[in-house]
């Protein structure tokens, strides 16, 4: 996204960015109608993000999700 | 170093998660890539139209792209609408807005849950990390990229963001999540959905409570706990009745981010306390095969306290609370073979107390009746005339209109030409319109006497085509859109006054692709281009991001099971 900068506000302009996220998972079943749901996003992979201000910076970011059904 | 042994890290576990054996995606349901593309939308006109017969340009985010997204929180789904701006106005409080001209509330943007507006009447816009609703509970958002007040009342004004949660019978049985990141964030997620033995009654309801840091060099932690649920109730053929319920709280640490303000003092570090309370019900009646009614009451209810010591200075105090009360009723009918007709009625009432931003303790009310519809009509088999619009009356800014006609050309069912014309508003908010910020009897920011609503005509000439066995959907908009009466909301120039002074007018193209040849693969890109041809003021121009573009890859396969990969620029 090109840089731009909210009206009326106090921050720095949102400065341009461009983000890359990667994400893998893995069903598992487990039988009788369960599975486990492993997931793993990684957000930002190649670059930090200046959000409102300078300061702001977010680095990438690593989330690891492990979820269960049962029907 | 840290980047890269955060790749490490990330690559290892995909190796290791490769290792495991994966069950055959082909043989699930639910759980990835489940759904084919419908190209029905119901957010253009609400009349269910397909894509190609729709009035305006819709980007589709299913349970299918939700889950493949791996998006942590509802406002990153955006990224993946052309023309949308996603960012964070400060720590952990996230912004969505289209097209640019808009601050920290992006007043532009309708969010609808259920058919219910959660537009917050304090500073318009919505407050995301409070909305009463699950990223496991939605089932499917429709983007309309354009104005939409014919459709969704006042603030609609550059598009919708409609979002419908999942049946309580589609979310049967135990759900239960952990997820944790590497900068302290953790979220627990239950759900138990279940049914009466005759089916009729179906019920779920959600646990959450997450935790998380945000910038390194801030004060911004974050926590919720929700609970939130649906009641679907079956009572014969004809007639379902629907009921929502959310409550959430909420602690949000908060300060001016720049060291350098001249408000820093007065805009110290602090937990900011929110609370949600949101319930909807809605009766659907189902007179005939073409032909129904539904109604619905909600009330929601925001509270954010915010109350703080400023040495030497006092007590300040910028909590504000807004109550909504919406009724709506809607009648789709079918006139005969060419026509349907979509029409409805509904009254909102608004509370807000604010009074930092409106100077004084009272508390202030808006109520707003409208009167709306939509014909369809066939001209020929190929031609398709849309013809609606809105009549509001509210207490603030009196009776405002919105007219709308859209035709569409359709050289084959799955190739369709369209042009859409329409004129929409946005009306001030409460505290635009009695806004009085004051710092020890010193002005800041006043409105003027009779602040007007923001309006704008806009032009837009569309593609919609299908391709591919209907895998390939693709849509591409140019528009052009001229807004007037813009209020000016530049804190800078002290005292500020709020006033209709700015306008604007602004061009450009949007592009989407939506390509699923099987349940396991989706491709999904989209770019937007926007020109400002003219502005009243550099600011507005600075608001609008020229360029944007994303793309995202995901694929599944036994062997490995999913691997995704997101760009946005």
């Amino acid at each position: 996204m090109s840089k731009m900068q909210y009206l009326g506000g106090q921050n720095d302009p949102q400065a341009a960015f461009k983000r890359l996220d990667l994400a893998a998972g893995k069903l598992i079943k487990l039988g009788g109608n369960q599975s486990i749901d492993i997931s793993l996003s990684l957000q930002l992979a190649l670059n930090k993000n200046t959000d409102f201000h300078e300061r702001a910076t977010a680095d990438n970011l690593i989330y690891l999700a492990v979820e269960y059904r049962a029907l | 170093m840290d980047k890269l042994n955060s790749i490490f890290a990330a690559l290892a576990t995909l190796l290791l998660l490769a290792s495991i054996p994966a069950a055959s995606y082909a043989e699930q349901d639910g759980i990835f890539f489940d759904n084919q593309i419908v190209p029905i939308v119901l957010s253009a006109s609400k009349l269910p139209q397909l894509q190609t017969e729709a009035t305006a340009s819709i980007t589709v985010i299913d349970r299918a792209l939700i889950k493949a997204s791996g998006v942590t929180q509802i406002p990153e789904l955006f990224r993946l609408v052309p023309g949308m701006q996603v960012g964070n106005a400060r720590g952990n409080f996230p912004v969505a807005a289209y097209q640019g001209l808009t601050s920290e509330f992006p007043q532009g943007v309708q969010v609808v849950i259920d058919g219910t507006s959660v537009y917050s009447p304090i500073f318009g816009g919505v407050i995301w990390s409070t909305l009463p609703i699950e990223l496991e509970d939605i089932e499917r958002i429709e983007v309309v990229r354009g104005p939409n007040n014919a459709s969704f009342g006042a603030n609609a004004f550059q598009g919708v963001i409609n979002i419908t949660t999942t049946h309580a019978s589609q979310a049967a049985g135990v759900k239960t999540s952990l997820r944790v990141d590497n900068n302290q964030a953790e979220r627990a997620f239950f759900r138990y959905a279940g049914a009466q033995a005759d089916g009729r009654l179906n019920y779920r309801l959600s646990l959450s409570s997450e935790k998380k840091e945000g910038y390194t060099d801030f004060s911004d932690d974050f926590s919720k706990d929700a609970l939130s649920g649906r009641i679907d109730y079956r009572v014969d053929t004809q007639n379902t009745f629907q009921f929502n319920f959310a409550t959430l709280d909420s602690k949000r640490q908060t300060q001016n981010p720049n060291p350098l303000s001249p408000f820093i003092l007065f805009d110290p570090k602090r937990d900011r306390n929110e609370s949600t309370q949101f319930a909807l019900i809605a009766w659907e009646h189902q007179i005939n095969n073409g032909e129904q009614v539904r109604t619905h009451l909600s009330y929601h209810h925001f509270d954010g306290k915010d109350k703080y010591n400023v040495p030497a200075f006092g007590t300040f105090n910028t909590t504000s609370e807004s109550t909504t009360w919406d009724l709506n009723a809607e009648h789709i009918l079918k006139l005969n073979t060419a026509q349907r007709l979509v029409w409805g009625i509904g009254a909102t009432h608004e509370s807000v107390y604010a009074p930092f931003r409106i100077n004084s303790n009272s508390t202030k009310t808006n109520t707003r009746v409208r009167l709306f519809g939509n014909l369809e009509s066939r001209l020929t088999d190929r031609l398709i005339l849309n013809t609606g619009g809105l009549i509001e009356h509210e207490q603030i800014s009196g009776m405002n209109v919105s007219p709308r006609m859209a035709l569409n050309y359709l050289t084959s069912p799955n190739h369709a030409y369209r042009i859409t014309a329409t004129k929409a508003f946005r009306t001030p908010v409460i505290t635009e319109e009695a806004r009085d910020i004051a710092l020890f009897g010193a002005t800041l920011q006043v409105s003027t006497d009779n602040l007007k609503p923001e309006t704008v005509v806009s032009y837009e000439a569309a593609y919609h085509g299908i391709y591919l066995f209907n895998t390939l959907n693709t849509d591409v908009k140019l528009f052009h859109n001229t807004y007037k009466q813009l209020i000016n909301n530049d804190i800078s120039n002290t005292p500020d006054v709020l006033d209709n002074m700015d306008s604007a007018k602004t061009y450009g193209a949007e592009f989407e692709i939506n390509y699923r040849p099987d349940r396991n693969n989706i491709l999904h890109a989209g770019y937007a281009f926007t020109h400002v041809k003219q502005a009243s003021d550099e600011r507005l121009t600075s608001s609008i991001p020229k360029h944007n573009f994303n793309c995202s890859f995901r694929t599944n396969t036994t062997m490995v099971g999913v691997v995704a990969l997101s760009i946005t620029t």
